[in-house]
């Protein structure tokens, strides 16, 4: 007997898929066209410039500026994430008491929108009535650094985003800690392996593959990363903060420089597809590995 | 098995226009209080007017005066006008988005008259030079004139519909006379300055952003006999002037103590409030906040007062800007959108909307009203009248100041830099990226 396909996953995936052609994937050739034109005022018509804005991207130092801003912050960010978020679920995966009301506390950031969790953090941080200064001050530590000093600001930004984002890289690591059988573990206790030795001569070579997959995706949230910088820092102090995706939003919604920003966007959305594609390789050889 | 595939149909469809709610639309509110209490009768014609307050909000002054303005003209002529309301700080990208499009959403927009020059650069805004030539702008004071008009090509853009300007506010309390020149600012504030127990001598607002060069930088660097650009739009602030004003603003910081850090990181709103708290002695802000700081407590009893920016040896030239009327380049009824502005520039509609606005009037004829002779209107209107200034002829304004206020912010940062190689580099960059100079 041939079954009939049912019809009806299609039927709801066609808002989500609707949504994405519109908002996303029209858009994109769009953006290519503006990459190559640019708007003469007089006319208010685009005319066709070849390579000028690219070649001005190119030339432009606050676009390197930014760029460089990018790596370093995705670079701060996940390692932030990734080893703290491996830290708290490995605790976490030890089956302390009150786990459950653990895991229910660190989702509270993740469901506060980032804009009320950037304009929160810059009163706490704000270095003359701010009460993380008033706190600490005695200690001699300024936290008001984290968002006044450009040596300290991205690693100020990460910090408050790996507060909001924690929760997300724990459930995914603890996912992954769990697929980790305990027989490995015992045995390697019966040969003589420290816990310490066993994480990491048994837990996290069978956990790697889910580890590198967390690690892609923190990097593809970093780069994209601009709500809680717009309200923290508007990418200050001095453009220490200032990432492509702020740079590329203020030439946009700012100096409506449409073109220039459409251009920086070509590149933003080349870098997030290399990463995407790295991570979805990794996620098939997780899968090919896990079906073993 | 049918009514699952017809539920689950109803649900697709459900979540399909669920999603698609948000768009289209947007902020445009058709039934206005205007249109329900419109008089019947007249053209008939219809003109868009795109502005950021809320029609429907009977508790704010604003909403409730403009829409009193509103009624008149549709009586007086019997042009119907539809208001479509979008937040103040993304009404221009708005205009700018939709007006490329080739289709804008509005005849007539508010826009704010610092944004002139992004705004042509964009191609959004239609010359109204043609349009100037049939209004008497005899009465008009110079700086709504020279605000209008684009550095690029000389031509009008908008009409002010009322001006705002920069100052000292200070607390009686703390300061009983104001400085009036660096100097006396320094010593005032030393005398005062108390960060231990919550008191800072001064504030302004100092981020990297084109604001802050409006608010003080420019100011001090025209005091000091300095500019920021040439004719020709490019940059020329790597003069003594500008670096004497930079150096300056460092001091108030570095070397005196009397700003603090909050300057950096705080909204102009926040700094404000720590003014209104007594957190702050003085503080540089913009005369479109007077509404507010009366209705604060210091401000109802009477404890703050308004004074010039104190400059290098006397009052400062501050700047001027205004919320203003543009018609998008690509606007269906520009001759309506223009009957609307000539409505608005009649001396008792600008004495009207200033009342509401908190801004001054236009017209020079409208100060000898008694409204304008009250509260620190007085102390506002003689600084315009002496002092106010025009920013440098620049294409590309907001990049220019705010590439200047990246120097002020980062040597403020660290003064042990080279202020003057850093004018010259901020310059040069500026210069090669725009102008290929």
């Amino acid at each position: 007997m041939i079954e009939k396909r049912s019809k009806l996953p299609y039927l709801f995936l066609a808002p989500v898929v609707l949504i994405l052609l519109l908002f996303s994937y029209l858009p994109m050739p769009y953006s290519l066209y503006l990459s190559f034109n640019k708007l003469n005022p007089a006319s208010g018509r685009y005319e066709f410039v070849g390579l000028a804005n690219w070649r001005q991207m190119l030339m432009d130092s606050k676009f390197w500026e930014s760029a460089r801003n990018t790596f370093a912050y995705v670079i701060i960010f996940t390692v932030i994430m990734v080893v703290l978020g491996l830290l708290v679920a490995l605790i976490l995966n030890s089956k302390i008491p009150g786990t459950s009301f653990y895991l229910t506390v660190l989702f509270v950031p993740w469901v506060i929108s980032e804009v009320i969790v950037g304009a929160t953090w810059k009163w706490l941080l704000n270095p003359d009535f701010g009460v993380l200064n008033y706190l600490f001050g005695g200690l001699g530590i300024k936290c008001s650094d984290l968002i006044t000093n450009p040596k300290f600001a991205l690693v100020g930004v990460a910090i408050v985003a790996f507060w909001r984002g924690l929760a997300y890289t724990v459930i995914l690591v603890l996912a992954g800690l769990q697929n980790v059988s305990n027989d490995y573990l015992e045995a390697a206790s019966l040969d003589g392996c420290s816990k310490l030795q066993a994480f990491f001569r048994v837990t996290l070579p069978i956990f790697s593959p889910t580890l590198l997959v967390v690690t892609l995706l923190n990097m593809i949230n970093a780069i994209s990363q601009s709500g809680i910088i717009l309200v923290l820092t508007k990418g200050g102090p001095v453009r220490a903060t200032e990432t492509m995706a702020l740079y590329l939003y203020k030439e946009a919604f700012l100096n409506y420089q449409l073109s220039s920003a459409a251009t920086m966007s070509i590149i933003l959305a080349f870098v997030n597809m290399i990463v995407v594609a790295v991570y979805l390789a990794a996620n098939k050889r997780n899968q090919e590995k896990e079906a073993e | 098995m049918k009514r699952k595939r017809i539920a689950a149909l109803l649900l697709a469809c459900g979540m399909l226009t669920g999603s698609l709610a948000g768009c289209g639309g947007g902020d445009s509110k058709d039934e206005t209080l205007a249109e329900s209490g419109a008089a019947g009768g007249g053209s008939g014609e219809v003109l868009t007017l795109m502005h950021y307050f809320d029609p429907n909000n009977p508790e704010d002054p604003y909403s409730v005066g403009f829409m009193a303005l509103i009624d008149q003209f549709e009586k007086d002529t019997g042009i119907q006008i539809k208001l479509e309301t979008v937040p103040w700080n993304e009404i221009e990208s708005k205009l700018v988005m939709t007006n490329q499009s080739g289709n804008p959403t509005c005849d007539l927009s508010w826009v704010s008259s610092q944004k002139l020059s992004s705004l042509v650069n964009a191609g959004t805004l239609l010359p109204l030079d043609d349009y100037y030539a049939k209004l008497d702008t005899s009465g008009f004071i110079q700086q709504a004139l020279d605000a209008a008009t684009y550095a690029g090509d000389d031509k009008k853009y908008l009409v002010e519909m009322s001006v705002h300007s920069r100052g000292l506010w200070y607390n009686t309390d703390l300061v009983p006379e104001p400085p009036k020149t660096w100097d006396e600012l320094v010593e005032i504030g030393q005398k005062v300055n108390d960060p231990a127990n919550g008191v800072y001598a001064f504030a302004a607002y100092t981020p990297k952003s084109y604001d802050t060069a409006e608010l003080y930088l420019a100011p001090f660097t025209w005091s000091a006999g300095g500019k920021l650009g040439n004719e020709d739009g490019t940059a020329a602030w790597d003069n003594e002037g500008a670096r004497k004003a930079l150096q300056f603003a460092s001091d108030l910081k570095n070397k005196y103590g009397l700003m603090g850090d909050s300057c950096f990181v705080s909204d102009q709103s926040e700094l404000r409030h720590n003014f209104l708290n007594g957190n702050v002695a003085m503080l540089l802000e913009n005369t479109a906040q007077l509404a507010e700081i009366n209705q604060s407590e210091l401000g109802q009893a009477g404890k703050i007062k308004f004074a010039p920016i104190p400059g290098e040896t006397g009052a400062a030239p501050c700047f001027t800007n205004g919320w203003s009327a543009a018609i998008p380049s690509h606007s269906k009824h520009p001759d309506l959108a223009w009957k609307f502005i000539e409505y608005m520039v009649q001396p008792e509609v600008q004495i009207a909307h200033s009342k509401f606005d908190g801004g001054l009037p236009i017209l020079s004829e409208c100060y000898e009203d008694e409204y304008f002779r009250s509260a620190q209107y007085p102390d506002i209107a003689d600084n315009l009248a002496k002092n106010a200034g025009t920013m440098d002829p620049f294409v590309y304004y907001q990049e220019a100041l705010e590439s200047f206020s990246t120097v002020n912010m980062s040597y403020m940062m660290d003064p042990s830099q080279d202020l003057e190689a850093m004018l010259q580099s901020s310059a040069k960059e500026f210069n090669t990226k725009y102008y290929g100079s």
